[in-house]
């Protein structure tokens, strides 16, 4: 039991209760001293700043640096000893673009030939038409009349052509005219 | 190996700069009074190893709180009796233990095995001192175990708990009353 010295307060002293001998013999238990031992170790352990901390840090940054050191080194050693089997892309060689010829000057099957002007309506003034007699006379009723109008695809259908070879004549076609009752003529094109 | 023993100010430089001696020397110093507080509070060994355990890590680690305030060993002991309070508290919840008890200061684990009738005399009264605690409200019990185990004086006691000093002579004088009244077959008037 604690014997209190007088307080400095001046309170009164409060006189112990129990005698010293009872107290004694209630004491907890005593502790060996392994388990102080032990409880000292855990103390040092979680409040101690660990002087060998940065050591071993240094030594888990060393050990880091190795093991990411030996991983570059294996991964270089496999790309190295896989190189015959991989497969990489060839260079592709530079080509030098193939250049087109000059453009050759067509032959102009007309060249001979001067290039006339096609006549207009206005300018063309048809005296006779034989009736029947020509094909290129087309839609009108006999005698025609003094103008013709020129025929157009649209007025035109060529049903057969049977070609005229080299006799120098027209070939021979087969035409229906649709032209509404309006004379026309037509001329085929040389091609 | 004579000389002056270092003051609890030098010992806790020397913990600060990590220095083990010098924390064996403190341990030494305050562990039995930091044990018999625990204990007192707890009713077995293992909780009490625990909480000082506790307590001079939390001390230790708050050293900024009690300096200029108080001695090393009152900053100590509060600290252990929180740490005492928060383990019983832990042990409460926790299951019953195998005779459909808690395990707290009402129902404390046995110490030691006693090999003796002396020794067994000794438990069974140190046993009914640990239940006639417990039966105190706990802030009575704090007091009591600080001034009686911790060998505080009241005006220590007051400062510790932020109490005045009348508070804590009151708390002491009802705690004896109830301890009288508890154990009064097993110790006489004085």
């Amino acid at each position: 039991m604690n014997n209190e010295t007088p307080d400095p307060s001046g309170l009164p002293r409060e006189p112990d209760e129990y005698p010293a001998e009872f107290w004694n013999l209630v004491q907890p238990p005593a502790v060996s001293d392994s388990k102080w031992a032990a409880v000292e170790a855990a103390i040092a352990r979680r409040c101690l700043v660990p002087t060998t901390l940065p050591i071993r840090r240094w030594i888990g940054r060393g050990l880091g640096a190795m093991i990411a050191a030996t991983v570059v080194v294996v991964v270089y050693a496999w790309q190295m000893t896989d190189e015959p089997t991989r497969e990489i892309a060839k260079p592709v060689p530079k080509v030098n673009p193939e250049v087109a010829p000059e453009p050759r000057d067509l032959e102009d099957p007309l060249r001979e030939y001067a290039v006339l002007p096609m006549a207009r309506p206005g300018e063309v003034m048809i005296q006779s038409v034989r009736g029947g007699v020509s094909p290129f006379v087309v839609g009108p009723s006999q005698p025609v009349p003094e103008e013709l109008t020129l025929a157009g695809t649209q007025d035109i259908r060529v049903e057969t052509v049977r070609p005229a070879g080299n006799t120098g004549r027209m070939p021979d076609s087969k035409t229906i005219a649709d032209t509404g009752g309006v004379p026309m003529i037509y001329a085929s094109v040389p091609r | 190996m004579g000389g002056v023993p270092p003051s609890d100010d030098e010992l806790l430089r020397r913990v600060a700069a990590g220095d083990r001696a010098g924390l064996e020397e403190l341990f030494r110093r305050y562990r039995l009074v930091a044990y018999r507080v625990a204990y007192r509070l707890l009713g077995n060994e293992a909780d009490a190893l625990d909480a000082v355990q506790d307590g001079f890590v939390n001390a230790l680690r708050n050293l900024e709180k009690f300096r200029g305030q108080s001695t090393f060993k009152t900053w100590l002991l509060r600290v252990v009796s929180n740490a005492s309070f928060d383990l019983g508290r832990k042990r409460r919840r926790q299951e019953a233990c195998s005779g459909g008890q808690t395990v707290t200061a009402d129902c404390p684990v046995p110490d030691d095995l006693p090999a003796a009738d002396a020794e067994l005399e000794r438990a069974d009264l140190r046993k009914q001192l640990n239940e006639a605690l417990a039966e105190l409200p706990e802030a009575q019990r704090e007091t009591f175990v600080l001034h009686a185990d911790g060998g505080l004086t009241y005006r220590e006691v007051a400062d510790v708990l932020g109490i005045s000093i009348g508070t804590v002579m009151s708390r002491v004088f009802y705690a004896r009353q109830k301890l009288r009244a508890l154990l009064a077959d097993r110790v006489g008037p004085s």
